[in-house]
């Protein structure tokens, strides 16, 4: 019966090593990707979305994109700033 | 040859930054654990950094299409710079603490040494060990395995995304090649004047050029045509370079404002 238990333990926690793995690839993305800046991950992908959509009107892309990212980034120190001072 | 220097000069600032990171965290862990596990630490690293790199990044580049690597590589080159230039302003206008990487290595040397290879016997490895280079330890060997593991992780994503990206794989890795022999050997022979590395301004060129090249990517991969081709690079570089310092100045000056108003 011990030895029983003792194997279904093992069988527990070798199943548990694939989904510790996982967690830690997802996070280790996440962090990446979003971490405590999401305004970066959410430009990026409009950037993308604009890049699509108007990659036949140059001087329309390029006004949108540099406005864009001028706009989120100033937002972004903005909010990243020291509170006191 | 304007784009090979840029994308060697990208690769060299941006792999030191990660690599500095990486023995900053080595030496504290080989000094305060001993040098044998944290250089066994290192090598496991470095032989899991090579399989990850040759299993995924190289077949990588020869299956997905070009355009849309180059969308995607864009994108994280985007968010990784866009977030380092973030932190590098926000240090230079005196709104955030320098990163100081004596202090690092202090903090980490603290915590390593709370609990020594001696207190730690449960966890360590066979002692014994190779002369003059101390026992095994676990915990020097797992600080030093993490660091060298993610700062590579980092430095091999760029080394695949700028080399993928450009078509310029060789540039590329001489950048990180004279990286590493300009970081390792300057860390070998000056380990504690680590902290008059100027980590902020390296972080703040690294930060421009890598969302300058995940911007001309992205545009790159969705078929924009830049005006200027190529060379486009260079006054996206300087319009993300002046953007950078007026939003520096903008910064200070609201700090200075704030201080005379209290």
């Amino acid at each position: 019966m011990q030895t029983k238990n003792e194997s279904m333990r093992q069988t527990k926690a070798l199943s548990a090593i694939p989904k510790k793995y996982l967690i830690s690839f997802v996070k280790f993305w996440y962090n990446f990707l979003v971490g405590d800046t999401p305004e970066f991950f959410v430009l990026t992908l409009a950037i993308i979305a604009i890049g699509i959509t108007l990659h036949k009107q140059r001087p329309a892309f390029m006004v949108s994109v540099f406005a864009l990212t001028g706009i989120v980034f100033g937002v972004s120190l903005y909010r990243g700033r020291q509170k006191k001072g | 040859m304007t784009q090979n220097l840029l994308i060697i000069l990208a690769s060299f600032v941006a792999c030191a930054v990660e690599m500095v990171e990486a023995l900053t965290i080595v030496i504290a862990a080989g000094v305060s654990r001993g040098w044998r596990s944290a250089i066994e630490g290192v090598l496991a690293a470095l032989v899991c950094l090579v399989a990850i790199v040759g299993g995924v990044g190289v077949p990588l580049v020869h299956l997905v299409p070009i355009d849309a690597l180059r969308v995607i590589i864009g994108g994280l080159l985007m968010v990784l710079g866009l977030s380092w230039l973030r932190k590098a302003v926000l240090r230079s206008s005196g709104h955030k603490a320098m990163h100081d990487e004596d202090a690092v290595y202090a903090k980490k040397v603290q915590e390593l040494s709370s609990g020594g290879p001696d207190a730690t016997a449960g966890k360590s490895f066979a002692r014994g060990g190779l002369s003059g280079l101390g026992p095994r330890d676990a915990t020097g060997f797992a600080v030093a395995f993490k660091g060298v593991f993610l700062e590579g992780l980092e430095v091999a994503l760029i080394v695949i995304s700028l080399g993928s990206s450009s078509h310029h794989f060789l540039n590329v890795i001489l950048g990180a090649v004279l990286a590493a022999v300009v970081v390792f050997s300057v860390g070998a022979a000056t380990s504690k004047y680590f902290a008059r590395v100027p980590e902020n301004k390296m972080k703040m060129t690294v930060g421009i050029l890598l969302s300058s090249f995940g911007l001309f990517w992205i545009g790159e991969g969705t078929k924009v045509s830049w005006p200027g081709s190529d060379l486009s690079i260079l006054w996206v570089i300087g319009v993300f370079s002046l953007f950078s310092l007026i939003c520096i100045n903008f910064l200070k000056n609201m700090l200075v404002g704030k201080n005379s108003a209290n």
